[in-house]
């Protein structure tokens, strides 16, 4: 199957689910390995709850975007929200949080082929994309 | 740990050879270690297993630092300790040599198993598993048999007489749509226990484990946390028909 999926969610752990619902789906579709979709899984939920816990204040809440597209051997996800943005991430008061957040991109880049992080859509916010061979 | 004090220790081992410095480290950042092995909980591998395999990947990641790099020794060890965790994985799965033909059955009855289950809102039998996938019910047994083959269940490990087979991967979290409003309510059934009733009860449904591993995790009797397990689930119960009768 070649195809693609974009799910659009609020910044708030409760969505996690969906987008791992999504990979999980999306994974299948493509005949990817129970193995390679649990990564998928593992590498969706950092990404979006990076987003979920960094990308916005407590008090204006915004939206994740993760989109997933399947080719041919090939699955790639981009999780990317309209937030603060990954260079305002060392404010004074987000050492600790930095820290985590550095640790679910680790993680991503252990588990994905490709990793990539940048700006998000529009040039704002943050734009995670990585990508597994299934 | 402050990272002053983690770079005295990586110098304390990495020049001078202190072994004793290289431990404390271990110990420190086993904290690390086991938030990721926790990340890979449920896929067929006792999650303390994932954590003595994620401490070599922080004990090979200490031991190739390089202190001139200048990067938090946290940061160089996430991989690695990741990397150890997925090679067990690669390395464990399916311990026991298993026909082609029942793996295959069995992956097929594992999706079918979910599909079934978020369809029926309850566990489907071997008939139902049998009738889907289109093969008799024998070979279903044979294949629900061969997957336990997947992580052989240790000779020593020890079992609790009155204790329920643990959750299967039919407890998962994952179930579709319905398992997003079933938490919901769960949660709110979940607000009414204290702090360590709530823990109790997560790690028992949530991670799987028996009550005689939570009794040692938490620190009191087997019998204590049976007892404060029902009395969870009763107020648990309680709490849910409320709500269903004012939902």
């Amino acid at each position: 199957m070649n195809g693609r999926v974009v799910l659009e969610v609020p910044a708030k752990p409760e969505y996690l689910l969906l987008a791992r619902l999504a990979a999980t789906s999306v994974g299948r579709s493509v005949g990817a390995s129970e193995e390679t979709i649990a990564d998928l899984k593992l590498a969706v939920t950092e990404a979006v709850a990076n987003a979920v816990k960094h990308a916005y204040p407590a008090d204006s809440p915004g939206r994740v975007t993760v989109e997933l597209s399947a080719t041919a051997g090939r699955l790639e996800i981009a999780v990317s929200d309209e937030g603060r943005g990954i260079d305002d991430a060392d404010l004074p008061t987000g050492r600790g949080e930095l820290a985590e957040s550095g640790m679910g991109l680790s993680i991503i880049r252990a588990i994905a082929d490709e990793v990539d992080v940048g700006a998000g859509l529009g040039g704002r916010g943050t734009r995670v994309r990585f990508a597994c061979a299934v | 740990m402050a990272s002053g004090d983690q770079r005295a220790l990586l110098v304390a081992y990495l020049e001078n050879g202190d072994v004793r410095a290289r431990d404390r480290l271990v110990e420190e950042m086993m904290p690390l270690v086991r938030s990721l092995a926790n990340r890979y909980a449920g896929r067929g591998e006792p999650t303390e297993d994932l954590v003595q395999v994620g401490a070599i990947g922080l004990v090979k990641a200490i031991d190739r630092f390089e202190l001139e790099k200048g990067v938090e020794l946290s940061t160089y060890a996430v991989p690695t300790i990741v990397g150890e965790i997925r090679r067990h994985f690669r390395d464990r799965t399916w311990g026991v040599h298993v026909p082609r033909r029942l793996k295959e059955l069995s992956m097929r009855l594992s999706r079918t198993r979910d599909d079934l289950s978020a369809e029926l809102g309850r566990s489907p039998t071997v008939a139902e598993l049998a009738e889907a996938v289109g093969v008799d019910e024998e070979e279903v047994i044979d294949a629900l048999q061969a997957s336990k083959a997947y992580a052989p269940r240790s000779l020593d490990q020890p079992h609790d007489d009155d204790e329920p087979a643990r959750p299967t991967g039919l407890a998962d979290e994952e179930r579709g749509y319905a398992a997003l409003e079933r938490g919901s309510v769960v949660r709110q059934g979940l607000d009414t226990l204290d702090e360590r009733e709530r823990r109790i009860v997560v790690l028992r449904f949530l991670r799987g484990m028996s009550q005689s591993e939570i009794a040692a995790e938490i620190g009191i009797s087997q019998m204590h946390v049976s007892r404060l397990l029902r009395k969870s689930l009763e107020t648990m119960r309680g709490r849910l028909d409320e709500t269903e009768v004012t939902a």
